[in-house]
């Protein structure tokens, strides 16, 4: 069996029009827009990473789009076959009722608003040639066969345990399967040498945002952390060009590290782990930064941590390549589908000694349950070396604002 | 120059024992492990260095008590002491100075050796310049090699060493000799063509001190041409203990006992550079592995994958070591046995069993002196044939082992199993602190030898296992910073720093 899925019982695409909808939406953009733009000290060069991320209309595409979702699909690949990728993981919760129409109400937001942003005429979702799909959850896993109605899908599978000895042989076949399909419908073959130069430019980016979290830890108030993490996703979640990103990002980084503070930095210092945060959805970075703490350092894969494990180069034979490319997407990460918590706890009890951090809080999201289960032992551990620690269990939704805000200003209290 | 060579070389003569190597980093490791008083540990070590000095002056006035040190003196040690153990402990940034000072006296030393060499050697000799004295060569290349170290990437490092190493061990065997009529010595007893294929003295290193033996824990092959700076590799020490006919030990036979002795002092010596390096010989300065790892680079830069071998091949290749070692080393317990044919029960059977197997008595000669050298093939009367087809399939094992699978060889290599004994619980480790590894893969990828360990491991923090060579390179490109360290003596070396390099 070639594909995946066949298409015996495929079902015809119902395009929703909802123009309420669809304004609510572009509301919640611009008023995301509207608190980001009130902080104080911004990079002068912003416009830039707000123009990628600002954009609405997605019609005009130079090369094939491929989507993907999760930190765990080598986007080096794509780029190496002359294609774009963009993750299409949604952070709208407007979008979320679009997508609870197809899913039940059950399902995670963010599936829900994945999956919304594709039943619109002209998203971003929707001018996308190829998708591609990481087993990582209940919810992508079963998602792919939706997905799969509307364009050519690949579900990249994952194994369950990060045992190296047993499964890098299994990863390093998923792989190449991933690749035989992106070239056989993208008509392109991948040729080592381009591969190689993409993992370089790409290394780029994971050594430029280490630096500007080394900064950042130093001096949180040199950058704000909602616009790292703008500065973050539109490297990731829209279409942009990488190299021209890499010289901007350049320029922010020389900017905050001539950052003089006019005071000291009395605010406290928080670690941020759990489940993603996508552009608008900022709730908690905002009401975080509102009342009075920073956030110096996350383990979240649309924060810093989604680019700061680099692809490590050791031969550059075309194999030696793929298998650097599994051990950064598929061994690196931290993502709670791994049957072991230990390495994202290792991240975040690294992450606090680092830092110093004065708390942890884990941003675990409504109806997710991996990121749920992990909270116990999370919490447990956390606490166990007298580490404050605060859990958030929420949505996309902005009506639980006031209530997360009077908990998040009782938790710094006690800091 | 020579008079001043030799009144070095009385007075610090204590320095070029192997009991104050010893000792020496017995106290070292305790002093380090216990106290953190610098100072206090400086003091206690010169009050060692000063009695020891003191009782060796006696004991070297005693007949049998002189022997036995001079068997156990060599220049390599005081190189040990004084040039690798300091910059490896001492801040680098602040003594760098005093590192460099010493070395360019030696280094100019070493010029003026050579100099004075050639200008009274006659013309027309090929390796004649390079009669220089061991105790300016060693600490002048030491020397070289940790000036080199403070400019380099620890890649670049290593690949220096190795190749600075393959030099000395390939083509510096004349080094040995004082001078000039011991060198026409050594070539007229080279030149006997009436020596069988198999016979001990075809290629035998001659020295000049020759019950100062020295066999380093790599693969130092005594054929290559003008090899002999060191004796020879572990399985050659090993086969000559085999090959000693105790029954004379036992009659009281002069020449038998004082073979033993030279053994057993060979040994210890054997020991001590072991406890000190373990396998880190085979990753830094073993020729055999240098020479594969030239094949591993032409693999590399034509692009070609590397084969990973599965669990039930690197088993078998384990085993099948273990038992080639067994065997030959058996066989050579049959010397003594050989009637005058030189054969044992209608057999002809080798001095050196192993040797005539191992790949490495054909790839040194031949790296060292071209194809001429090399070793013509055994023929069918050999035991069968054994060693006929041995030694075809194991040279081309030995290929396939380095151009195929990276360092496919080495785990299967007897020399290196020996130093594997001593990779746990000897001066040097690899550590790791789990709290900082997120289990990403890099360092099974990048290891030569296939060790999974070292990222599977997240409750220990002494990741050093036995097939370790301690190449460091997983220490090199961990992208976790400060989560893989090397440590000597229980102190910190070198750590993984991805964030430092990328400055």
């Amino acid at each position: 069996m070639k594909d995946q899925f066949n298409d015996s019982y495929k079902i015809e695409i119902g395009y929703t029009d909802n123009p309420g909808n669809l304004k609510k939406q572009y509301f919640i953009e611009d008023q995301q827009k509207h608190i980001q733009s009130e902080i104080v000290n911004r990079p002068s060069n912003i416009k830039f990473f707000e123009d990628i991320i600002y954009r609405r209309d997605f019609s005009e595409k130079l090369k094939p789009r491929v989507g993907y979702f999760c930190n765990m699909i080598p986007v080096e690949i794509i780029l190496a076959l002359d294609a774009e990728p963009v993750r299409l993981d949604c952070g709208n919760s407007a979008t979320a009722l679009v997508g609870e129409e197809v899913f039940s109400g059950e399902i995670c937001p963010l599936a829900k608003a994945s999956f919304g942003s594709l039943l619109r005429k002209g998203s971003l979702t929707d001018t996308c040639d190829i998708f591609i799909v990481p087993t990582s959850c209940d919810a992508k896993r079963k998602m792919g066969e939706f997905l799969s109605d509307h364009k050519p899908i690949f579900m990249f599978n994952l194994p369950h345990e990060k045992n190296y000895s047993l499964y890098s042989k299994f990863s390093y076949e998923e792989i190449l399967r991933l690749v035989d399909f992106l070239s056989s419908h993208l008509k392109s073959k991948l040729s080592r040498k381009k591969l190689f130069d993409i993992i370089k430019l790409k290394q780029k980016q994971t050594t430029l945002l280490r630096k500007l979290q080394e900064i950042r830890i130093k001096m949180p108030e040199a950058l704000n952390i909602s616009d790292l993490f703008l500065i973050v996703q539109s490297s990731l979640f829209y279409p942009n060009d990488l190299s021209q990103w890499i010289t901007e990002t350049e320029k922010v980084l020389e900017e905050i590290s001539e950052f003089k503070p006019e005071r000291k930095n009395l605010r406290p210092r928080i670690v941020l782990t759990g489940a993603p945060m996508v552009w608008p959805n900022f709730k908690v970075l905002n009401i975080i930064d509102e009342c009075g703490a920073d956030v110096v350092a996350d383990t979240l894969c649309t924060g810093v941590q989604s680019c700061f494990d680099p692809v490590v180069i050791d031969e550059k034979s075309k194999k030696a390549l793929l298998r650097a490319l599994i051990n950064r997407y598929v061994f690196a990460s931290i993502c709670p589908c791994f049957i072991s918590q230990t390495s994202r706890i290792n991240r975040v009890l690294d992450l606090v000694e680092e830092t110093k951090a004065d708390g942890v809080i884990n941003y675990s999201l409504r109806l997710c349950q991996i990121f749920d289960l992990e909270k116990y032992r999370l919490d447990k551990v956390v606490k166990q070396n007298k580490i404050t620690y605060m859990n958030i269990n929420t949505d996309y939704s902005l009506e639980d604002k006031e209530q997360l805000r009077v908990r998040i200003e009782a938790f710094l209290e006690t800091l | 120059m020579s008079y001043f060579y030799e009144l070095v070389n009385t007075y610090a003569k204590p320095f070029t024992s192997a009991f104050y190597l010893l000792f020496f980093i017995l106290l070292l490791s305790f002093l380090l492990r216990k106290t953190k008083n610098k100072k206090a540990s400086m003091l206690i070590i010169i009050g060692f260095s000063a009695v020891f000095y003191f009782i060796y002056i006696l004991l070297d006035a005693s007949k049998s008590g002189s022997v036995w040190l001079n068997r156990l003196s060599n220049p390599i040690y005081p190189v040990v002491i004084f040039l690798v153990i300091p910059a490896m402990l001492f801040n680098k940034q602040k003594w760098y100075r005093y590192f460099l000072f010493i070395p360019a006296l030696l280094i100019i030393f070493a010029f003026i050796d050579i100099y004075h060499h050639y200008s009274s050697a006659p013309e027309g000799i090929g390796f004649s310049w390079f009669l220089i004295r061991p105790g300016f060569l060693l600490p002048a290349l030491v020397s070289f090699l940790i000036i080199v170290q403070r400019f380099t990437t620890l890649d670049t490092f290593r690949k220096t060493t190795r190749i600075t190493m393959l030099i000395l061990l390939l083509y510096g065997g004349f080094v040995f000799r004082q001078n000039f009529i011991d060198y026409s010595e050594a070539l007229s007893r080279r030149k006997d063509m009436t020596a069988d294929v198999m016979a001990l003295n075809e290629t035998v290193p001659v020295m000049k001190y020759d019950d100062q033996l020295v066999y380093l824990p790599a693969a130092p092959c005594r054929f290559s041409q003008d090899g002999g700076y060191v004796q020879g590799c572990v399985m050659e020490l090993f086969q000559r203990i085999m090959q000693l006919d105790f029954r004379k030990v036992a009659s009281g036979n002069p020449s038998e006992t004082s073979l033993l002795a030279i053994a057993v002092a060979a040994f210890l010596a054997l020991l001590i550079l072991l406890y000190i390096g373990a396998r880190m010989w085979c990753g830094w300065i073993c020729p055999l592995s240098t020479i594969g790892d030239a094949l591993d680079f032409i693999r590399r830069k034509c692009g070609l994958p590397h084969l990973k071998p599965s669990r039930p091949i690197k088993l078998a290749y384990f085993f099948s070591g273990l038992t080639l070692a067994t065997f030959t080393l058996f066989l050579a317990k049959l010397y003594p046995r050989i009637d005058e044919n030189g054969k044992f029960m209608g057999c002809k059977i080798p001095l050196y069993p192993f040797c005539k197997i191992c790949p490495g008595q054909q790839v040194c000669p031949v790296a060292s002196a071209g194809f001429d050298q090399y070793p013509p093939v055994p023929g069918m009367e050999w035991l069968f044939g054994f060693f006929r087809f041995g030694v075809i399939i194991m040279l081309g094992i030995f290929l396939i082992g380095f151009m195929t699978a990276r360092k496919l060889w080495c785990r299967f290599c007897p020399m290196g199993m020996v130093g594997g004994i001593f990779n746990k619980g000897g001066m040097i480790a690899l550590k790791k602190i789990n709290t900082k590894c997120n289990s990403c893969g890099v360092c099974s990828e990048v290891c030569p030898i296939d060790i999974q360990y070292v990222q599977m491991e997240m409750e220990k923090k002494d990741v050093s296992n036995f097939d370790c060579v301690y190449c460091l390179k997983c220490v090199d490109k961990c992208p976790q910073d400060k989560c893989l360290s090397f440590e000597f003596a229980s102190k910190n070396i070198t750590e993984s720093d991805f964030t430092g390099k990328e400055k």
